[in-house]
């Protein structure tokens, strides 16, 4: 779908929790100390929510930075909606609490979205939809989650927290959303039943079938639909799961490393799933100067690919200057901490 | 925490989200009360706010000491069983 | 005030797990008539003091169980004042009694804390506090705030918090009712478990199980203790309200009010039943009563001059720290202990200084011959 409206990013704010845990401190509580893993993952560390911090509560920081960078009326958002597979409720909306909180309009379109690790991306969407309709001057979307995992499972190293929001409108815009495409189907390569605290997954099955399949195809048909080849991009961004299969896909697709390395923040923080593709374009959005184009293809499981072209614009790069919190200093002011704090900290409360 | 009074104190937060104050002073609870169960160790500080002074909890087990600058934000408050609604209010935290 | 005590009975105080509130309630009730050589029929009206039966056991209406102890079901009143409660329910009997009703009434505290595990007591005992705009406070969180402003302001020094806990056990050997029989040591206080820094296990009071009774009347006798005066102060609840955290505004108060209505002068006062639910609570009230002056409450307990010899016996019974908190036994149990204390010779005028919460409502008794 190529917009022939202007509708695109007008503010946008992420939120990771401010404790990390090393991937050689997971290591060594296995006694697996150089257990190669870490290494063929390509994730050092990743953060870990505090124990009274969830989804919602990461929703909340990540809008709030978002709504303090706009230079629109809050009271003008017609629409939220939060994409995570760690919704601290099955029935009663996260985003009805981040309204709340915020005091955005309770006159809001408003839903909670579930595909796995592109719910944020489906967000955006729906958001661009809104807007590009003329149904709503703006809309937020975002992307967060506080990932959980087996204690054993090799998801350990990877399953981190975080949250990404994006106000979409049409005026005064960051970065310019051209056009944006989705591809689905039934594979089963990663799930969770209802009643069951740790998601289960495919092993290998994950890789060709679900990953590089969706977000090969998507990139594909979205790259044929605006007449672009990859050397017309300035970034690419693929979901990170870890930072290998990001780097294998840019590969097979033709994307550079350069195109991709400002993405590639998953190795510092894991894979924060419904946030991780949303947080890898605020760290490019961070830094980008204007009339840079952006490539962005979601994945989630179960499965299906959400992919975006963005174009930044000036107005990015005046409205930086102000801001602070940007997606890197979040990183550096991680702090580590011990396997068992981490358990304590991730059990439920 | 019952639904209704959820519902009530739910309100008062858009007044507090974002609001920055100084840590008057402040203590940390090794032994909470059951609805902080799990929580501990936790600050619990007095909060100047220009003047006015209110009383919130430090967020996850951040040390919070006098004259600390804090960012008041949501968190959960209290833990919950599963059946539950989930606790949420205000605590503080600081500004980096 | 011409208020006497004809009789008084405090139960021992403790882990008391053979005993029920209501057996609590019944050996006060009838050790407080036979010390006074009367029968309950002598009783016109009684008052309850008692602060969480409703939280501890479900268990309320206890005006109306409290006079079924009695043949002739007098009428009755419960008072709850938080940690307050006893001394409350003092005033309730003495304003009673001042209106003419009643010549003759009983006032009897009680206190079933130790059925529940100690973090449900934390958590019934933090309902003292305002749950609207202190959530996540416990009481040792609370006094640790006024512990570390107190410090910050004069310098106390960990050494003379943990004399009050030293002193009051000490005094505690020589009261049979005590929850404790055991001498504790200065380190002993400072290495024990931390609870709220700086406050730690042995700066705090324990969970008590108890119960006390006095019978006032307006009756002319000889010989008995008279209540010579009492005041009341309110204050914010929460510690944020409060304009000082060094000190607590309500105990001044109710001391001036005190004083005023017994005409009694400071400086006759010998011994004083002061609230020590935390170490730093006697230090405030010692300061706050005016026996020492602002930042001097430390030292002087460390120097021992809140002790038998010193300038004035702070606690003889052992406190809230050595004797237990029976939380709403303790009001009467300090009149109940200040009116053997007297009768003994021990002193001559005494004061009963109770609080609620952390500072919220303080009440001063002041008796003697």
């Amino acid at each position: 779908m190529i917009f022939s409206k202007p509708v695109g990013i007008i503010s946008y704010g992420t939120a990771l929790p401010t404790q990390c845990i090393l991937s050689s401190e997971i290591e060594n509580a296995r006694n697996q100390e150089h257990s190669g893993i870490p290494e063929s993952l390509g994730v050092s560390q990743k953060t870990v929510p505090n124990i009274d911090e969830d989804t919602i509560t990461l929703s909340t920081d990540a809008v709030r930075q978002a709504l303090s960078r706009s230079s629109q009326d809050s009271n003008d958002v017609g629409a939220i909606f939060i994409g995570s597979e760690s919704h601290p409720y099955a029935v009663k909306p996260s985003s009805t609490i981040v309204t709340e909180a915020l005091n955005l309009p309770s006159t809001m379109s408003s839903a909670d979205l579930q595909f796995a690790c592109k719910a944020g991306t489906a967000a955006m969407q729906l958001c661009a939809s809104y807007v590009a309709a003329d149904i709503h001057r703006s809309c937020i979307s975002v992307g967060a989650d506080t990932a959980q995992s087996h204690p054993g499972d090799v998801l350990e190293f990877t399953a981190g927290a975080g949250a990404a929001a994006y106000i979409l409108g049409k005026e005064k815009l960051l970065a310019t959303l051209l056009a944006t495409s989705s591809v689905l189907s039934d594979t089963p390569d990663f799930w969770r039943r209802p009643m069951q605290q740790h998601p289960e997954h495919a092993g290998r099955f994950s890789g060709e079938p679900g990953y590089f399949h969706h977000i090969e195809t998507a990139a594909k048909n979205l790259l044929q639909e605006v007449g672009l080849q990859p050397n017309d991009i300035d970034y690419c961004i693929f979901h990170t799961p870890n930072t290998k299969f990001p780097q294998t896909v840019a590969k097979q697709l033709g994307f550079s490393h350069k195109q991709l390395e400002k993405s590639l923040i998953v190795n510092q923080i894991g894979n924060t799933y419904a946030a991780a593709a949303l947080l890898a374009l605020a760290n490019v959005l961070d830094t980008a100067t204007s009339h840079k184009k952006i490539l962005l293809v979601s994945y989630g499981s179960g499965a299906g690919s959400d992919a975006f072209l963005f174009e930044t614009t000036p107005l990015l790069v005046k409205a930086r200057r102000t801001w602070t919190g940007f997606v890197s200093e979040q990183i550096a002011q991680l702090q580590p901490l011990s396997y068992q704090q981490y358990l304590a900290n991730t059990q439920r409360h | 925490m019952q639904p209704a009074k959820y519902w009530r104190d739910n309100k008062s937060w858009k007044n507090w989200i974002g609001k920055r104050g100084t840590v008057v002073v402040s203590t940390v609870v090794t032994v909470p009360p059951s609805a902080q169960n799990t929580f501990q160790p936790y600050s619990y500080a007095i909060v100047s706010f220009g003047g006015e002074r209110y009383e919130f909890m430090g967020v996850g087990h951040e040390l919070l000491i006098e004259g600390d600058q804090v960012e008041c934000c949501l968190r959960k408050t209290s833990v919950s069983e599963d059946h539950e609604i989930i606790g949420y209010g205000i605590k503080v935290r600081k500004v980096t | 005030m011409n208020i006497h005590i004809l009789g008084s009975a405090t139960t021992s105080f403790g882990e008391l797990w053979e005993r029920s509130l209501m057996s609590l309630f019944a050996e006060a009730v009838e050790a407080a008539l036979n010390d006074a050589k009367l029968e309950p029929a002598d009783i016109e009206a009684a008052f309850i003091a008692n602060k969480a039966a409703g939280s501890y056991e479900n268990q309320h209406h206890l005006n109306a169980l409290v006079s079924q102890l009695f043949p002739h079901f007098p009428p009755s009143v419960r008072v709850e004042g938080a940690c307050a409660s006893g001394s409350l329910a003092m005033i309730a009997a003495e304003l009673a009694l001042l209106s003419g009703r009643y010549k003759t009434v009983m006032v009897v505290g009680a206190e079933k804390m130790t059925d529940v595990s100690s973090q449900e007591t934390t958590t019934i005992l933090s309902g003292a506090a305002d749950t609207s705009t202190e959530v996540g406070s416990t009481f040792p969180a609370l006094y640790a705030l006024l512990a570390k402003s107190h410090i910050k302001s004069y310098h106390t020094t960990r050494e003379q918090l943990s004399a009050v806990a030293v002193k009051n056990h000490h005094h505690a050997l020589s009261n049979p009712r005590a929850q404790f029989h055991k001498e504790i040591s200065l380190e002993q206080v400072t290495k024990s478990q931390l609870i709220s820094d700086p406050l730690r296990l042995l700066d705090c009071s324990p969970v008590s199980d108890g119960a006390a009774a006095v019978i006032l009347s307006t009756q002319p006798v000889k010989g008995k203790t008279k209540l010579l005066g009492f005041g009341q102060a309110q204050d914010s609840v929460s510690l944020a309200g409060r304009s000082s955290l060094t000190s607590l505004r309500a105990t001044k108060v109710a001391m001036d009010q005190a004083l005023k209505d017994s005409g009694v002068s400071r400086d006759q006062l010998q011994a004083a039943e002061i609230h020590d639910c935390f170490t730093i609570a006697e230090i405030l009230a010692i300061e706050d009563l005016g026996f020492f002056g602002p930042g001097e409450g430390g030292p002087a307990t460390l120097e021992q001059r809140t002790t038998i010899g010193g300038k004035i016996v702070i606690n003889p019974s052992g406190g809230l720290k050595g004797c237990g908190h029976p939380v709403g036994a303790t009001g009467v149990k300090q009149i109940a202990f200040l009116n053997d204390y007297i009768l003994r010779g021990d002193a001559n005028v005494a004061l009963a200084h109770n609080v609620g919460g952390s500072g919220a409502t303080a009440v001063v008794h002041i008796l003697g011959k």
